[in-house]
């Protein structure tokens, strides 16, 4: 038998505190994966695709509103800005696209987006220039070619069961409003459904821009100009982009967005401060579970004080009792660590579903940061000092009067 | 040639500084105990036999004297060179067999090999196995402690004790807690292998029965004394 075999058996002869202590030490290290993996996740998710544009040009208001509604389809837009702004945008020799918006309308709470055959175009998040992969893909069917036909995205698709040739018929708003307006006359007929994007664009539909002004009444004829909610940009070198910036908002009637700039803006004020509050409960409940590895050591220790001595007296160096002890505290700090982790990304897996459903944003639960393999390391190794008093307490025992006065 | 040899030791027992004015003081002139040999140490309770026994497993340090065993200067020694030295020469028997109740009996006495040096790791279970069968109890291999009667508990204490191989068995009262019958069994099975394995062996007993068992006794009446 090694000194493991022997300290295990002491660990499972005590199984039910054992459990509960490695379980309180799982349920810290669980909270503290949990909040690692989709911080990680959501703001990976979230930073690439505000990577994808330059730049976002939209009616004036707030920057951050006019980001999280165009890439993110969250909140609602700004307001709308004139076509002929954004015709003035696409002859920009600083931009290398521009793909308009035009929201406003809804099916089932998940929004319409009418925009140009161009946007079904662009390749993922930049940066690797050299690996360019379309960021759509027609799952099945095709992209819409003519007036009212419609593209779901792959989210909406497998959750209002659509399939080609259904019919769609638009609520009037961004959001899902009980008694909302239809536009029961004109309805759009799906063409196509979308492969997964891993990105928000799986929870709308798509349609052409003429399709939007259709269905609000604007004709090709008409004198009115028409609209678009934003335009999403991609300038030639992203050296432009404050210039750019400068430029939309002194010279048109609209404003411009870097979206980057506003997510990590969003990201410090809104969501790194509560992930933070989280964390410090993580550490907590880890601390408690130190403290219980302490507490459950320490008397287990003294209760087989006797069995410690009977060993130093069949030989056992005090080093080796001080390792069996401190084994015990590896034991349950490891078990803690390795089942918190597994309980952490069983639930990063739950939450992660609740993120996409609510955000589009999809995470990878399997994913590991390497704040939480840090992490993880400090839990294991606070465990593990929980279990350096009783094992000293263990080390520095007499054998005689571990015995009692007789042997 | 003595492998325990006591000389002039001196040791005053119970708590140093606590200014208590009487405090036990074991005194020993002289005692040689030849290798192989075996011997009773006898005497009333209380009068230090247990207390020279601690001295022989360097458990204990004397005040003054010398204490040879094995050709150790055990009254010398440091912690952890009593550690080695127990490991390396002494099996202990003790009177409340102090198994490690978690365990089997085989396993008890794997762990008592384990802290041993005697034997290599690969021919630990087969010797283990073998002393069980020795000691009358291969049919008790997986049962715990609170599954073996007395004599049986005493009977895997005497297997694990030798499982290393120990040049001298150090045995207290081993026979306290057993039923005549029960006693004078175990003590014939400590004799039987003492014989078979030539150690040499010390056995601390209050019955003249069991101490006249043994070749030669050692009468310890009168090594406390109140000072």
């Amino acid at each position: 038998m090694n000194l493991f075999q022997i300290a295990w058996n002491y660990v499972w002869r005590r199984r039910l505190t054992t459990s509960l202590t490695v379980f309180s030490v799982a349920v810290g290290v669980a909270l503290i994966s949990t909040v690692m993996t989709l911080r990680k996740e959501a703001n990976r998710a979230f930073l690439e695709q505000s990577r994808s544009y330059d730049a976002i040009v939209g009616a004036k208001g707030s920057p951050l509103q006019l980001t999280l509604s165009t890439i993110y389809y969250l909140d609602v837009p700004t307001g709308n800005i004139l076509y002929s702004d954004y015709e003035k945008l696409l002859a920009d020799l600083r931009v290398e696209s521009a793909y308009p918006l035009g929201l406003g309308d809804s099916y089932h709470g998940f929004r319409i987006v009418g925009t140009s055959a161009s946007f079904f175009q662009q390749d993922r998040a930049r940066g690797k220039k050299d690996q360019k992969e379309p960021l759509f893909r027609v799952a099945n069917g095709r992209l819409f070619e003519r007036d009212m036909e419609i593209v779901a995205g792959s989210f909406v698709a497998r959750s209002l069961g659509l399939a080609l040739g259904d019919k769609v018929i638009a609520a009037h708003g961004v959001v899902a409003a009980h008694g909302a307006p239809e536009h029961a006359a004109s309805p759009y007929t799906v063409v196509g459904i979308l492969r997964p994007t891993r990105t928000a664009n799986d929870r709308a539909l798509f349609s052409s821009l003429r399709s939007v002004w259709k269905i609000h009444g604007h004709e090709e004829n008409s004198h009115e100009e028409p609209e678009v909610t934003a335009a999403l940009i991609r300038l030639k070198s992203a050296a432009h982009r404050f210039s750019f910036v400068e430029s939309v908002n002194a010279g048109y009637n609209a404003m411009a967005a870097i979206p980057t700039m506003e997510i990590a803006k969003f990201a410090a004020r809104v969501l790194l401060p509560s992930q933070k509050i989280l964390l410090a409960i993580g550490y907590l409940v880890v601390l408690v579970a130190a403290l219980s590895i302490l507490v459950s050591l320490y008397l287990a220790t003294a209760q087989r004080k006797r069995d410690l001595a009977i060993m130093r007296g069949l030989g056992a160096s005090a080093l080796e009792v001080f390792t069996m002890v401190l084994t015990e505290s590896f034991t349950i700090s490891g078990l803690g660590v390795i089942v918190g982790v597994v309980l952490g990304h069983v639930a990063s897996s739950m939450l992660g579903r609740f993120l996409y459903l609510s955000t589009g944003i999809i995470t990878n639960p399997l994913s590991f940061a390497a704040s939480e393999v840090i992490a993880c390391g400090v839990v294991f190794l606070v465990g593990l000092a929980a279990g350096v008093l009783p094992a000293w307490e263990a080390y520095r025992s007499e054998v005689v009067e571990g015995l009692s006065a007789r042997w | 040639m003595p492998v325990v040899e006591i000389d002039k030791c001196k040791v005053r027992l119970g708590k140093r500084g606590t200014g208590e004015a009487s405090q036990p003081t074991f005194l020993l002139d002289r005692l040689e105990v030849d290798r192989a040999e075996a011997v009773a140490l006898t005497g009333p309770s209380g009068c230090g036999k247990t207390t020279l026994l601690n001295l022989v497993a360097a458990l204990l340090k004397p005040d003054s004297g010398r204490i040879e065993v094995a050709g150790v200067r055990v009254d010398e020694l440091a912690a952890a060179e009593g550690d080695r030295f127990r490991r390396e020469n002494l099996g202990f028997v003790y009177q409340t067999f102090n198994l490690l109740a978690p365990f089997t009996a085989l396993q008890n006495v794997l762990i008592g090999m384990r802290f041993g040096r005697g034997v290599p790791p690969h021919l630990r279970t087969s010797r283990a196995v073998e002393l069980m069968e020795r000691v009358g109890l291969s049919h008790r291999l997986s049962h715990r402690p609170d599954q073996l009667s007395v004599g049986e508990q005493q009977r895997v204490a005497i297997a694990r004790a030798l499982g290393s191989k120990p040049p001298i068995l150090l045995a207290d009262e081993p026979t306290a807690n057993l039923d005549p019958v029960a006693s004078r069994a175990v003590t014939e099975l400590l004799l039987s292998l003492w014989r078979e394995i030539s150690c040499t062996l010390l056995i601390v007993t209050h019955d003249p029965i069991i101490a006249s068992m043994l070749p030669r006794s050692f009468d310890c009446s009168d090594l406390l004394r109140q000072e």
